[in-house]
């Protein structure tokens, strides 16, 4: 059963040279349909016309109209930017720390920029400008810690990834009595903990969106960059690459795009890990390719799970980050299966 | 005015261990256009030697010295547009071999490290000096040992230097292939004018490839110079405890080496 899945896929695999063009269209064309689902499909349905009507400005009934700009627009925006930003932030910490493994979840960068939006939001909850700023700063923490142990001699791959669980243990811990002890800390903050989309607001998403455009258009110049580290240091440094420096300047940029997504979207966790390997499946290793595709396919995964989470149990919905979870645990197995003989030490 | 020294090393000092101290002034130099190769028993700083002219680590005191100029006053790009290094081999990555050999043309990059047309060029150049342009749109992890070999050299080709610095470049190579590729290097230097430095463990292919050797023990250079001198002098037998002795054999030169 599992060998003929495994020549299933390997024949896609051998089946490959589909140009990136032609991938990253389909890609394209898969996200624009899934965004626009979510913004027809919910608990009160607009049609098809009401909303060809609203993207190029005519005429919408009040009712439509409320439901698409107050409702669905903050959500599907929040979708495609936790998406893009995560994916984006998993393809280059798995690439600057040479693992698999790695992703902003499995190695803590979440739970870090979580902890430091609930502090933000229990002790400053006037600043709008806040949250995002601090969960930056609670993932760079994250990262820097993780770059330090990573730093020692000889540390292997799975090290790396037992510390983020230690990392994720404690900052959950944190998090779990800032809930108690100030419990208005943050509204839907059951829904934080696993990461959910339903009570985003615009205003919410200002500040992000920014600091995601800005990471997004940063990390697609890098790609090379990524390229030259994954020859191994001592050739990057052979080569004339400031190992280090560039090492720690690409931590920083995914721990910005990470803290971003997680300041509005909680602990949204697997799709940094999940998106890249399914992007290098189709694409390749060449890392500019990578990081663009991760993008696209990290927006269209989290648009399609959120419409899923809320179509799927309706009129129940489900916080997507359950759903997200219910996929990337087993998938995290399979790479871990996978990886065993590959050299986790 | 360009030295003739292509590498220089002047008074090192240099330790791992604060403690323990490992070159004490250790002093080397490398002449432009000759195959040198840097021979000596285990830990006795071969690889330490490359890390020094390759800025991986910095020495307490002394210099090192590429073309006349310190490595310490050069950017990293800088060094790398002087000297390439080819590390030892570890994993190798997963791209095609084209996708190696320009890889080679980062320190001449700007930052987002797109190709021009004469970068194309060299990187097209290099493969076919190197002999693996009919493998460009392998995957690494498909080649050979001795492919892959030959891949990672056109990556050095492909960063333009005059100097080449292998760090045991045989190792994991079977036989035939270790000679195939000290007769690409012999090649390079005799057509290319490249001056190739390597730190090879087999002491056969060094006596037979190179014009120079470096004989270290201990974190210092014993003897250097021309293959025949460095025999004559006996400092092979010193820092391995063995005796080497030539012989004329019906392909060239070959060289016995037998414990003592």
């Amino acid at each position: 059963m599992v060998g003929s899945i495994r020549n299933m896929f390997s024949r896609i695999a051998q089946a490959r040279p589909c140009g990136f063009a032609a991938v990253l269209m389909a890609s394209i064309a898969l996200l624009v349909v899934l965004t626009a689902a979510a913004f027809l499909v919910g608990s009160s349905s607009v049609s098809f016309a009401e909303l060809a009507a609203w993207v190029t400005g005519g005429q919408v009934s009040d009712a439509a109209k409320s439901i698409l700009t107050n409702v669905r627009l903050p959500r599907v925006l929040a979708a495609l930017l936790a998406g893009a930003a995560l994916a984006v932030a998993g393809a280059v910490i798995q690439a600057v720390l040479d693992n698999p493994l790695a992703s902003p979840n499995v190695i803590g960068i979440n739970s870090g920029a979580g902890l430091f939006v609930l502090l933000a939001a229990a002790f400053f909850p006037q600043y709008l400008w806040l949250p995002p700023l601090a969960a930056f700063l609670g993932a760079l923490v994250t990262a820097l810690l993780i770059f330090g142990l990573s730093l020692g001699a000889n540390i292997s791959r799975l090290t790396v990834v037992l510390s983020g669980i230690a990392i994720t243990t404690v900052f959950g811990a944190g998090m779990n009595t800032i809930m108690i002890v100030a419990p208005d800390a943050y509204i839907g903050s059951a829904n934080f903990l696993v990461g959910g989309l339903s009570g985003v607001l615009m205003r919410d998403l200002w500040w992000p969106a920014a600091y995601i455009v800005v990471g997004l258009a940063v990390a697609f110049t890098c790609g090379n960059r990524l390229n030259i580290m994954s020859l191994g240091d001592d050739s990057a440094h052979a080569l004339g690459m400031n190992v280090r420096g560039n090492r720690l300047g690409l931590l920083t940029l995914a721990a910005m795009l990470a803290g971003a997504a997680v300041s509005f979207a909680g602990l949204l966790g697997f799709v940094g890990l999940i998106i890249p390997h399914i992007v290098r499946f189709f694409v390749g290793h060449d890392n500019r390719r990578v990081l663009v595709m991760s993008a696209v396919l990290g927006a269209a995964f989290v648009v399609g799970c959120d419409l899923l989470a809320r179509i799927m149990f309706a009129p129940y919905e489900v916080p997507v980050g359950i759903l997200m979870a219910f996929l990337g645990g087993p998938f995290f197995v399979y790479l871990i299966m996978r990886n065993r003989r590959g050299g986790l030490d | 005015m360009t030295s003739e020294r292509a590498i220089e090393l002047a008074g090192i000092r240099f330790s791992y261990n604060r403690e323990v101290p490992f070159m004490k002034g250790l002093s080397a130099a490398f002449s432009h256009g000759k195959v040198t190769s840097i021979v000596g028993p285990n830990g006795c700083g071969k690889s330490t030697m490359v890390k020094l002219i390759d800025g991986i680590i910095r020495p307490f005191a002394g210099e090192v010295l590429i073309d006349g100029e310190s490595t310490f006053d050069m950017g990293h790009k800088e060094r790398a547009r002087r000297v390439a290094v080819l590390a030892q081999a570890s994993r190798p990555p997963a791209m095609t071999v084209e996708a190696l050999v320009a890889c080679g043309r980062y320190p001449h990059l700007e930052r987002q490290g797109r190709l021009g047309p004469r970068d194309r060029e060299l990187v097209e150049e290099a493969m076919c000096l190197a002999g693996v342009e009919r493998f460009r749109g392998h995957d690494l992890r498909q080649l050979s040992g001795g492919e892959r070999q030959r891949a990672f050299i056109a990556m050095t080709l492909a960063q333009d230097t005059r100097v080449i610095l292998l760090d045991e470049p045989t190792t994991f190579l079977d036989i035939g292939a270790c000679h195939d590729l000290m007769r690409l290097v012999r090649q390079l230097n005799e057509q290319q004018g490249k001056t190739i430095i390597m730190v090879i463990h087999d002491l056969d292919l060094a006596l037979r490839y190179s014009d120079e050797l470096l004989v270290m023990e201990r974190g210092r250079v014993t003897c250097a110079g021309g293959v025949e001198d460095v025999l004559a002098e006996g400092a092979l037998e010193r820092a391995f405890g063995v005796n080497v002795s030539a012989h004329e054999g019906a392909f060239g030169k070959n060289y016995a080496i037998f414990p003592k």
